[in-house]
């Protein structure tokens, strides 16, 4: 039978000797840590599959780069990040840095709710690419791009006739109804008010695509233009076509996408991105959107150092760090085929091996934000009501000029109150 | 007690009134401008916000009277003797125990156009019966929504029905019989006197809760088609974080409350007519539990 040893006082000693020196290394570690600013980075990136792991690795460099700050990211879904962020914000905390749309950044600015950054960054010093414009208000700066993405037309090939992709919008109709059969839909958008910012994101791109505006150069009101009416004209002609799957969210008409159940939809970059990291196998094809003009609704999304911030010194000095060549260049390719802040020529292999990227960048110049210009603020409440409007022309039969001229109507008295 | 209240309840009650009569973003939610009763008349002249109180009334009324009937009749079916009723009461109360969102999530694919149960039974029923689709219609949105709810909280109703059940009187019951009266006669002579506390106790907590339900409309149609489905507490939302506009939504809020406040006043007044003091049939004492 095995005798349990007694240790020796040596032996004792020597453990209690090591154990100390642990804990005392470990203390110190720990107050290494706390020395460190600690920040949090809020962006609905990080509750992306794929795009949010990666845009985390991308963060934890900063952090390895770093001594005297730490970020940590923060995943809030899209449904939900404007109303949490701002409520924070609002009460005079929130993360410290925050990505967020362009509606949001216009109505954050006009609340004095973010930074400026003029005297952090000079615009001489950057290759800043062309939609950096948007981020400008009153002549100053109060973010940079993170994240620029544009809408094309996205197909499989094995799906349309020969192959090609549609040059116009009625051959768009007549290869769709085409596809369309035995399981498989021609195209896919969103038409329905639980899914009101995809909606109107697509309903965008139909209407830019028309050559219609929400506003014109003066910020004034211009909901029944008669290129407005033809883009939702042509919105209620796909809706009638049975060629749909009327009620599939976007979640699920993507999936039967890369599933090769459906044949086209115009989406952005972000979302190739995701097809071509979440199903390498699918060979899926871009090309414009088939409407008389190239102009398509853009996503462009800001980063920008919240006013509440405690650390402003590290929030200031991720942003400059996001700003450098190199990290810029990863996050390019980690966000798939979105733009980021500064002009990064993508590499000869990307190009070859996704050829829809070529298609994403040409798509930049006509690239047009989706907010009421002159009234970026005001969005959301028109939007509500244009979609509530457009919904009566697909849903109830009315026609799109008596629509929208209520929706111009109804937007001026209420929200305009004029 | 009357800390907890005042600190708790009657602080943020005052804070909301207060706002309710401002203009408050909700990014600066430190910079008020006081703008009077402009939020209420806003509210009063808006063809919109009619249409909010006419929806959220229906919601609540047909939520309410049909869970009570619904819950009523699954009460006494299952307060009736039978094999295999314990386990008929537990699974009564599954869609009660189940979360909002996973119900909703759920009822959204049933009512889809295209590959939705719902109208692959009307289709496999009828033929030309399938509807093109339920959430997406301003005129089947709202009762596709209502049969979700109904579905959901009849079982509590069921469940509080069948708890005052138990309190009836097995003796005052075969005593009616006995003298010849029909189970409907039973039923209202006996069984309804002794269970109407419990049931309008349950009618004023099914009319507050359907007055405030928010998780499974904004899920299943954010108060659309058309505003079909948008009750009060989605007109909150939309207006506080969505177009952040706190001050009108604390005025929705506000309405919102005062018809809550109207509905308990109401009950409380009937109860009083009914007569507090009013016998009841109770169990005889050491009557067995049924």
């Amino acid at each position: 039978m095995h005798s349990l040893s007694i240790p020796s006082r040596r032996r004792i000693l020597r453990g209690s000797g090591v154990a100390v020196a642990a804990a005392l290394l470990a203390g110190h570690r720990v107050l290494r840590a706390q020395d460190k600013a600690r920040l949090s980075f809020a962006a609905v990136t990080f509750s992306e599959a794929g795009r949010g792991e990666r845009l985390k690795a991308w963060v934890g460099k900063f952090n390895q780069s770093q001594t005297a700050a730490e970020i940590q990211p923060i995943a809030i879904p899209f449904g939900s990040f404007a109303k949490t962020v701002f409520t924070q914000m609002g009460g005079g905390a929130g993360p410290d840095l925050v990505r967020m749309d362009l509606i949001d950044y216009y109505a954050a600015v006009q609340a004095r709710r973010v930074l400026a950054l003029d005297d952090l960054l000079k615009a001489e010093d950057y290759r800043f690419t062309a939609s950096d414009r948007h981020m400008i208000i009153g002549g100053k700066r109060y973010g940079v791009p993170f994240e620029i993405s544009h809408y094309v037309l996205l197909y499989n090939p094995a799906l349309l006739k020969g192959g090609r992709p549609p040059a116009d919008f009625d051959e768009f109709l007549a290869s769709a109804k085409a596809a369309t059969g035995n399981g498989v839909y021609g195209f896919a958008y969103r038409a329905t008010m639980a899914e009101g910012s995809g909606f109107w994101q697509d309903l965008c791109s139909f209407v830019y695509g028309f050559g219609g505006r929400w506003s014109d150069a003066q910020g004034r009101l211009t909901l029944n233009d008669p290129k407005v009416i033809e883009g939702v004209a042509a919105y209620k002609k796909v809706y009638d076509a049975g060629v749909i799957p009327k009620g599939a969210d976007a979640a699920t008409y993507r999936r039967m996408f890369w599933e090769r159940k459906l044949a086209m939809e115009i989406d952005n970059g972000g979302v190739a991105g995701i097809f071509s990291q979440q199903a390498p196998q699918l060979s899926f094809a871009a090309a414009p959107a088939p409407f008389p003009t190239r102009a398509q609704g853009m996503v462009l999304t800001a980063l920008t150092i919240n006013a509440n911030t405690k650390h402003k010194a590290a929030a200031q000095a991720f942003v400059k760090w996001a700003l450098q060549p190199g990290n810029q260049k990863q996050l390019q390719e980690l966000l798939g085929a979105s733009s980021v802040a500064t002009v990064v020529d993508r590499s000869p292999e990307d190009l070859a091996s996704k050829p829809w990227l070529k298609v994403y960048d040409e798509q930049a110049p006509h690239g047009i934000p989706q907010v009421v210009a002159g009234l970026e603020a005001k969005t959301p409440e028109i939007q509500q009501i244009v979609l509530e409007q457009v919904l009566k022309v697909l849903q109830g039969g009315m026609a799109p000029k008596k629509a929208l001229d209520d929706a111009q109507r109804l937007v001026l008295a209420r929200v305009l109150r004029k | 007690m009357a800390l907890y209240l005042l600190l708790f309840q009657g602080y943020p009650l005052v804070q909301e009134l207060y706002l309710s009569f401002t203009s408050t973003a909700l990014l600066t939610p430190d910079q008020h401008v006081f703008v009077g009763l402009q939020n209420y008349i806003d509210l009063v002249t808006q063809e919109d916000f009619r249409q909010v109180l006419l929806i959220t009334a229906i919601y609540t009324v047909v939520c309410v009277v049909a869970a009570i009937a619904l819950g009523l009749g699954a009460a006494l079916l299952l307060d009736a003797p039978f094999r295999g009723r314990g386990l008929a009461r537990a699974l009564v109360t599954i869609p009660w125990a189940a979360p909002p969102v996973a119900v909703a999530l759920i009822f959204v694919w049933i009512y889809n156009g295209q590959y939705g149960i719902f109208n692959h039974l009307l289709g496999a029923l009828g033929g030309s019966a399938r509807l093109e689709s339920w959430l997406d219609s301003p005129a089947l949105a709202l009762p596709a929504v209502l049969l979700t709810t109904i579905w959901q909280i009849f079982p509590f109703a069921a469940v509080v029905i069948l708890a005052a059940l138990q309190g009836v009187s097995s003796e005052l019951r075969e005593a009616a019989v006995i003298d010849g009266a029909h189970r409907l006669s039973v039923f209202r002579a006996v069984v309804w006197p002794s269970i109407q506390p419990s049931v309008a106790l349950l009618a004023l907590f099914l009319s507050i809760w359907s007055l405030r339900r928010f998780d499974l409309i904004w899920l299943m149609t954010q108060g659309g088609p058309i505003g079909s489905t948008n009750t009060l507490v989605i007109e909150l939302y939309r207006r506080a974080f969505v177009y952040r506009d706190l001050g009108q939504g604390a005025a929705v809020g506000m309405v919102g409350l005062s018809i809550a406040l109207l509905i308990t006043v109401v009950y409380f007044r009937h109860m009083q007519r009914a007569g507090h003091g009013k016998t009841v049939a109770r169990r005889a004492p050491g009557e067995r539990q049924r």
